[in-house]
């Protein structure tokens, strides 16, 4: 159940091994979390992390499971079913950034970028759905990023699938809406996380303990719908999404 | 008879979840409903007028049961006082009905809309509790349904599940009716005695000096001032007012209840107005508004038990995030616990209008009764990032110090602290099984903190 600060005893993360879960998980073991189902393809990862949580007393899951897997998404409601009673908080932290040379990536490289970022996670959202319905009441966050909001040079492939997600999210919210659901679209900007290393870090650079702790506040706040971490990027993208377009791709190049 | 769902939380609005909402009319209907639910392998908990600040009163995605129209007066002793009432009947009904004919409760809390049912489960109390004790020691006999029909439970008779069930927040079953002995009264008024302290701990020894003097007992403290003024308060005592008591205009309606419902917030506050500074402020205000050193007035019942009643569905100030209310209770000679509490509150800010302070007289038998002896201090606060943090922090100096906080209040309470707070819960759950072995009656409060 959440109680009144909204922190959850049950919960659910969908790429189980992202930095900037992990973290925001270790701050909630320290409220109320009980039992957690970590979702993952990385089996290594996800063990490692594992073992970290036993030793903070939680007793994690973990359930194998690429994204790009349609037959195994089918099975990602049945194994929640059958773990939990009730999920307080569906965590959606599924995604990849990487190179967006197109010609490097390859059509394989598209394909990837494109499901892992977009089609994978709104399957996944898509089967957990009618349990989340079913409850009538619960929270659901799910990353986004500012890259959702116009695309760069150097990541137009990842910026449009985020774009897709980012939208079937907004919808998703209006569809748990009349059911007690809330939901949080976070958009991230730039996290010095395993992800972005070596890339080179954007305005209002954040550090991983900061996002996890504007994570906790989204929480206990019941911050939903569309919201910017850290929160100064609504209005920087505010001015930024209503450029022309010349100058928007002279400012992206630079940068 | 069909439930439809809607949208429920407790007083504090948060958390909010949805459940599958019947409003039966009567006694027959009442037991169909849990019969089906029971039938069906459900789960259901009873709800009165939704005055609990947390999640007791609802179940997220199952059945509640709502009693408000199960509200008749089913019988008047008016020689002895005794009134035998359906649970959903509401402490104000009582009041309008029976203040004027020199009849009041034996026992109020803050807010006079509450159920006598949800009175019950939540064993409540009022300013008197140092010498009245709290509701159930003014209840000889009640009703409950379970899912195996209608049990009489008599104080005298059936002690095990008498005290499984004050206090035991509606999970023995739905309380149906209740045999409730009114005390007589003079006038709706009291003598009220008025006194401004600069700290906690001169507020400490007025308290314990003088208490036993007055029916009535409570102090509001500002818990945001800090250093020598570390809890200014204002204590207010009082006894009845006796007839002899009032001024002649008074006196030709010395027994009135018409009290009209003032204005009413109609709509949820998009931005919560209530933050550091204007809490600090109104504080500030409601201390020096008070004259120094001593007053004596005569205060209608209705301002001096229920201050707050006077504004329709004040909870949506806090706007949408809500709030929570934080009681405690610390034995008598934890003192210095509390001195240390209210401390960390300030040093935390962590913003809350007046908050109460009352001495409770000894603990009844209830198993899950809140009063012990002592001291209990209530806060409202505004939900607000970092908030769960402080509050565990609280938990932690209240467990140590051998105190528990109430249910009725809590939304937030650890499952790990709730034995400490509680000892005798391992009883209760042992007599809460024979009333429902099949654990049909349950709620959000009961599935977070593990309480059966």
């Amino acid at each position: 159940m959440l109680d009144a600060t909204s922190m959850p005893q049950n919960v659910v993360v969908l790429g189980g091994s992202s930095d900037i879960a992990k973290e925001f998980i270790k701050l909630l073991s320290s409220r109320r979390l009980e039992k957690i189902l970590l979702v993952g393809r990385n089996k290594d990862k996800l063990d490692e992390f594992g073992d970290e949580l036993r030793n903070l007393n939680i007793e994690p899951q973990i359930f194998i499971h690429d994204t790009r897997n349609f037959d195994s998404a089918q099975q990602l409601a049945n194994v929640i079913k059958n773990e939990f009673t009730r999920v307080d908080l569906l965590l959606v932290a599924t995604g990849m950034l990487g190179n967006a040379n197109i010609d490097a990536l390859g059509l394989n490289g598209v394909q990837e970028m494109i499901e892992v970022n977009f089609t994978g996670p709104a399957i996944d959202i898509t089967s957990v759905l009618p349990i989340l319905k079913d409850q009538r009441g619960s929270r659901v966050i799910a990353l986004s990023s500012v890259a959702a909001i116009r695309p760069r040079k150097d990541n137009y492939i990842y910026s449009a699938a985020k774009s897709g997600f980012d939208n079937f999210l907004q919808g998703i919210a209006k569809e748990l809406e009349p059911y007690s659901v809330e939901t949080s679209i976070v958009r991230f900007g730039f996290v010095k996380t395993s992800m972005t290393t070596g890339l080179k870090p954007a305005p209002f650079t954040i550090e991983l303990k900061d996002a996890s702790q504007l994570l906790m506040t989204v929480l206990e706040k019941r911050k939903t719908g569309i919201i910017y971490l850290p929160p100064i990027l609504k209005y920087l993208f505010l001015i930024l999404k209503n450029l022309p377009d010349t100058i928007w791709w002279k400012i992206s190049e630079r940068s | 008879m069909l439930g439809h769902y809607e949208n429920i939380s407790g007083w504090g609005r948060t958390p909010q979840y949805q459940s599958k909402i019947f409003r039966p009319t009567s006694s027959a209907e009442l037991r169909s409903v849990v019969d089906s639910i029971a039938a069906n392998n459900e789960n259901v908990i009873g709800r009165g007028l939704g005055r609990s600040y947390g999640d007791a009163a609802f179940l997220a995605g199952e059945n509640v049961i709502d009693l408000n129209f199960l509200n008749r007066i089913l019988d008047v002793n008016y020689d002895s006082g005794e009134i035998l009432v359906e649970s959903g009947v509401s402490l104000d009904s009582l009041m309008r009905i029976f203040v004027p004919k020199g009849y009041f409760v034996p026992v109020t809390p803050g807010t006079r809309y509450v159920t006598v049912g949800g009175a019950l489960a939540s064993d409540v109390h009022g300013k008197n509790h140092h010498i009245d004790g709290s509701i159930s020691d003014h209840i000889s006999s009640f009703t409950l349904i379970t899912e195996n029909g209608q049990t009489t439970v008599d104080k005298e008779l059936n002690q095990e599940y008498f005290n499984a069930t004050r206090g035991g927040m509606g999970l023995t079953g739905i309380i149906e009716t209740v045999k409730l002995k009114l005390v007589p009264i003079e006038t709706s008024y009291v003598n009220v005695h008025t006194t401004r302290v600069q700290n906690l701990e001169a507020l400490i020894k007025t308290m314990k000096d003088t208490d036993d003097n007055y029916k009535y007992s409570v102090a509001w403290i500002d818990c945001l001032s800090k250093g020598q003024f570390l809890g200014r308060s204002v204590l207010t005592q009082a006894n009845d007012a006796l007839l002899g008591d009032l001024d002649r205009s008074k006196i030709e309606n010395a027994r009135h209840f018409n009290t009209k419902s003032g204005l009413s917030i109609p709509f949820e506050f998009p931005i919560s107005p209530l933050n550091k500074a204007t809490i600090k402020a109104f504080n500030t205000m409601w201390y020096f508004k008070t004259k120094k050193g001593e007053t004596d007035s005569v205060e209608h019942f209705a301002s001096f038990f229920h201050p707050l009643d006077g504004i329709g569905e004040w909870n949506r100030i806090y706007g949408k995030t809500g709030f929570t209310q934080y009681q405690f209770v610390v034995p008598d000679n934890k003192e210095a616990e509390l001195i240390e509490i209210v401390e960390l509150l300030a040093k935390k800010e962590v913003s809350s209008f007046l908050a109460v302070l009352k001495r409770f007289g000894p603990k009844n038998g209830g198993y899950l009764s809140f009063p012990t002896k002592g001291w209990t201090l209530a806060l409202d606060i505004a939900i607000q990032a970092g908030l769960s943090e402080v509050l565990d922090q609280l938990d932690d100096l209240v467990v140590n110090a051998n105190g528990r906080v109430y249910f009725a209040k809590d939304a937030r309470v650890s499952p790990n602290h709730i034995h400490k707070m509680y000892p005798d819960i391992d009883k209760w759950r042992t007599v809460r099984n024979k009333l429902d072995p099949n654990r049909i009656f349950t709620s959000n409060l009961a599935l977070r903190t593990k309480l059966i």
